[in-house]
């Protein structure tokens, strides 16, 4: 069987193991990253929510809900309940990310506003560079902007619920047109353009339309999803035209690009990659021992120092739920070590889509150095630590803290880490 | 004074549609009123099965009779949304042993046709059956209809005959004369606009509902609303009509329907037929009798689990015969002009809507016969031309098939198989959706997925139904009135029927679909600013549902 050795071991290629094994690598650790391919980032908006919600009152900086979260939460832990000791975190984690200005615009400690593809209003704090014009103000005038024939995306939808959006935060003042042009092509989807406007013939073609729309119109921004693999590309329309995109779900391109970005800078600081099929990891009383992988149907011992679940929750497939044989009786259990998180209760999703659900907030509990911990408060396994979204005891649809979360607790893992490897 | 018919029938189910085919075929002046979309209560909500008879023929031969020889009428008229899988009648080894002579004799007496087959046989016709638990099984003529589009394509060729039908409107009231019912009065719930209609005849058609709308005119309609729960699962577990050899019980038939397979029923009395939540009870009794047939239930993925009403008149649960009821009011209660019609089942409707059609023709003095029988229903095709359409067009051939399968030659002469793909899940087209609102009547985003199958696959529609909105909003012009509404609460709709079967892959299906809409889109808060307007509305008066 081959045999592989490092410093540390980070299981999970979302933003949570990308970042740990980056800021790891840029202090000279040796890194290993397993994975199965794409985290639940990808899926994400591919902006840095840090705080925008708390009891559904929006917040215009995380400061100002800091002090009504609740123990469990990984702020709190990551802090020791220091507000200017999470901010320190959080700046130098964003500091500590090869330029991300060229990439990311806004800080950690101001909110913003920013409309997406649907027409809502998502409060969020770091936005991609394309997405800056997306972030709403008062005053001002907004085109979305669609394409004749194609259906996935409806600017008069869009406009339709950005109204009634900009009722609910307060912004009764903005304008919005909403118009479709015609590219004079007949594509299956949206995400086509992509490709398509590589082109010279349709990029020419788009921004004659756009400079004739400026004239018309002279809006403050047009907007468009997130259709471009890279936000040079939308770069250079902005020469002609000021067109953004909006923070948009799969299978738009945001948070792609973020996993994109965070991947190149992980390769710029040799952190290895290890694509394998499956993982299982071997417990011998309070200790990882190793763990094995299947890669084209052959096993591979791997082992390390420390060992790091950045694997996400259900959705990335870090964490999964088993069933008794009564179905009513659920667990919550990781996939890799196959340790069992939570009991469930038989409502883990609330009965309305819209409301809390129970199932956002759990995750393995954790102490300061980011080890998962029993209800005792002790370590369940020594050399075993998690970051990300595995993590529980936050909600973060209800609060828009996702990658805050993964950021903070990547950081700080990373910090403690190097002390002791 | 509003608007005169010959007839009003109330209820847009496939009776109520069933009696609009047949009356406007004999030329008579028809409205049809429902207060959701057709097919949205009892219809909507069944599993989709073509009775063979089989499954009466014991307890309740009449219907069993009934069953037999609709099936055959249907498959004449109808055969282009009849799936013909088959059946089959298996008895495990917790099944009575008693009951499989019963059957096969009273499937002679009544005429139903069955054809014991051998374990092997069996095993090679279903391979997911389990082999362990199978004793003995017959064959028999069940198949899978569309109860939706079935509904729909009556609702099609009673338009072309000249009939009125319109949705989202509600009867909130009667207008009674003397002792004679002469007309209603009626609610638009899109333009939130009220109307009045009159007409000789007023049918009651509205199934689990007959009580309530009864109770209006100060009638008993001894109506027993009963609800049954259903499983759906994302993939054809077997390609048969798989039945228990028992009398009917809980949890024991699977139903094969496009690309699912349903799992049911159960059997529960409720008080309020509109009272319909499928419990954690209900799931567990249908995994544990599901179990007996297929082992793998566990690890196949089910995509929603809901709960449907039976529209049953004058019986009690499982006990009550599964054959209609007319009841004319003018000789039961002294009210003239008002007939309710409750009770059968889907396989029975086109008889249900002849016998009661001939009751009011007789009552206006049209001497036309019931022709449903004879002329099939729009989009009803012929092997030979499409298969030679088939093999002509240049076309993506999985979307024409899929869409064939959907509408029959009406995707061929409307081209709906043409346009972008709209749901990947289910190969929708732009086209197919919008035909469906500019043609048969689709209001919002639940009508157009029942008319195509759209948002009806695992992703929940995640990925298509702020298209599907956003296709409304260009084609439907009322569509501006309710399109935030709409939005919302099909989410939610579509939400609860997952709630309570969230486990494994459909747990993180269910997440994520919270943090697309939730997260990502601020949707939440929409949502609580509508409520909260909503509130602020009904608080003087006006309904809601």
């Amino acid at each position: 069987m081959k045999k592989i050795n490092s410093d540390v071991i980070v299981i999970g290629s979302g933003a949570a193991g990308l970042l740990t094994s980056i800021y790891l690598a840029k202090r000279g650790k040796k890194v290993i990253i397993l994975t199965k391919g794409y985290g639940a980032t990808a899926m994400s908006s591919g902006c840095f929510d840090i705080l925008g919600f708390v009891k559904n009152k929006v917040l215009e900086s995380f400061r100002d809900g800091f002090n009504e979260l609740p123990d469990s939460h990984p702020y709190l832990i990551v802090s020791n309940g220091d507000i200017s000791k999470l901010s320190n975190l959080m700046n130098q984690a964003i500091n500590k990310i090869d330029d991300i200005s060229s990439f990311l615009i806004g800080n950690i400690e101001t909110n913003r506003n920013v409309i997406t593809f649907t027409g809502t209003v998502k409060t969020t704090a770091l936005i991609q560079k394309c997405m800056e014009g997306a972030i709403i103000e008062h005053g001002k005038q907004y085109l979305l902007l669609g394409f004749k024939g194609i259906y996935d995306y409806n600017p008069r939808l869009q406009a339709r619920l950005l109204k009634t959006s900009a009722k609910i935060f307060g912004y009764n003042d903005i304008r919005i047109d909403a118009i479709r042009i015609n590219l004079e092509i007949t594509i299956p989807s949206i995400h086509y353009l992509n490709s398509i406007l590589k082109q010279e013939k349709y990029k020419r073609l788009l921004i004659m339309k756009l400079e004739k729309i400026v004239n018309d119109y002279s809006p403050d921004a047009i907007l468009i999803p997130a259709i471009f693999d890279d936000i040079s590309r939308i770069k250079s329309l902005q020469e002609h035209a000021p067109i953004y995109e909006t923070p948009s779900p799969p299978p738009y391109r945001a948070g792609i690009r973020l996993v994109n970005f965070l991947w190149r800078l992980a390769r710029k600081h040799n952190v290895s990659v290890m694509h394998i099929d499956d993982l299982k990891g071997d417990i011998k009383g309070k200790e990882v021992i190793k763990l094995v992988a299947i890669k084209n149907d052959k096993e591979i011992e791997i082992s390390s120092q420390k060992y790091i679940l950045a694997t996400g929750d259900l959705i990335g497939g870090g964490l999964k739920i088993v069933l008794n044989r009564d179905l009513l009786k659920k667990e919550l259990v990781d996939t890799v070590f196959n340790l069992r998180v939570a009991k469930l209760d038989k409502n883990i999703f609330n009965s309305d889509l819209f409301g809390q659900h129970e199932l956002n907030k759990i995750g393995f509990k954790i102490n300061e150095l980011m080890q998962p911990i029993n209800e005792r408060g002790a370590p369940i396994l020594s050399n075993l630590h998690v970051v990300g979204s595995v993590i529980g005891g936050y909600d973060y649809n209800s609060e828009k803290s996702g990658l805050g979360v993964t950021l903070a607790t990547s950081y700080k893992l990373h910090e403690e880490l190097a002390k002791v490897i | 004074m509003g608007e005169r018919f010959d007839v009003i029938v109330v209820g847009g189910g496939i009776t109520g549609l069933g009696i609009a085919r047949d009356l406007s075929m004999r030329g008579l002046n028809l409205l049809l009123l429902e207060r959701n979309d057709v097919a949205s209560g009892a219809t909507g909500r069944s599993h989709g099965l073509l009775h063979s008879g089989a499954r009466y023929v014991v307890k309740d031969p009449e219907s069993a009779v009934e069953c037999a020889r609709e099936n055959l009428i249907l498959r004449g008229i109808a055969g282009h949304v009849i799936e013909e899988t088959g059946g089959l009648f298996i008895r495990t080894r917790s099944d009575p042993v008693d009951y499989v002579d019963k059957f096969e004799v009273s499937c002679r007496r009544t005429g139903v046709k069955c054809e014991r087959l051998t374990k092997g046989e069996i095993i090679e016709l279903e391979p997911n059956l389990r082999k362990d638990n199978l004793e003995t099984g017959y064959f028999v003529n069940d198949a899978a209809v569309d109860p939706f589009k079935l509904t729909l394509l009556n609702m099609f060729d009673a338009i072309n005959n000249g009939a009125s039908i319109l949705t989202y409107h509600e009867v909130v009231d009667f207008i009674v004369k003397k002792n004679q019912v002469i007309g209603v009065k009626v609610l638009d719930k899109i333009r939130r606009a009220s109307k009045v209609f009159h007409a000789d005849i007023i049918v009651n058609a509205s199934g689990a509902w007959s009580g309530l709308l009864g109770k209006r005119l100060g009638l008993e309609i001894p109506t027993k609303p009963n609800k049954g729960s259903l499983i759906v699962f994302s993939r054809r577990i077997f390609n048969m009509v798989i039945n228990r050899l028992r009398p009917p019980s809980d949890g024991d038939i699977f139903v094969p329907s496009y690309s699912t397979t349903i799992l049911g029923t159960t059997s529960i009395e409720v008080s309020n037929p509109d009272d319909f939540i499928a419990t954690d009870e209900e799931l567990l009794t249908l995994y544990r009798e599901g179990s007996e047939l297929y082992r793998d239930i566990m690890d196949t993925r089910p995509i929603r689990f809901f709960a449907g009403p039976r529209p049953l008149i004058g019986g009690w649960r499982r006990e009550a015969k599964r054959t209609f009821t007319i009841i004319d009011h003018e000789r039961e209660d002294d009210l003239i002009g008002l007939i309710t019609i409750g009770g059968g089942k889907l396989t029975t409707y086109r008889l249900m809507a002849e016998k009661l059609s001939d009751i009011v023709a007789e009552k206006l003095g049209v001497s036309k016969n019931c022709r449903t029988h004879k002329e099939p229903l729009p989009g009803y095709y012929d092997v030979i031309t499409l298969s030679k359409f088939l093999k002509k067009r240049d076309v993506p051939k999985s979307l024409l098939l899929r869409s064939i399968r959907r509408w029959g030659d009406l995707s061929v002469s409307h081209k709906l198989y043409q346009g972008s793909i709209i749901c990947f899940c289910e190969q929708v087209t732009s086209e197919e959706i919008a035909y469906s609102i500019s043609k048969a009547g689709a209001k919002t985003i639940g009508d157009v997925m029942g008319r195509t199958r759209a948002s009806m696959g695992p992703c929940h529609g995640q990925n298509c139904v702020f298209k599907i909105a956003g296709i409304l909003l260009d084609t439907y012009s009322d569509y501006e009135n309710i399109v935030e509404e709409d939005l919302i609460s099909h989410l939610r709709r579509r939400w609860r029927n997952t709630v309570t079967i969230a486990f494994e892959n459909l747990a993180a299906q269910n997440l994520l679909l919270v943090s697309i809409f939730n997260m990502l889109g601020n949707l939440d808060h929409v949502a609580r600013f509508l409520d909260k307007e909503n509130k602020e509305s009904t608080s003087d008066g006006s309904e809601e549902n």
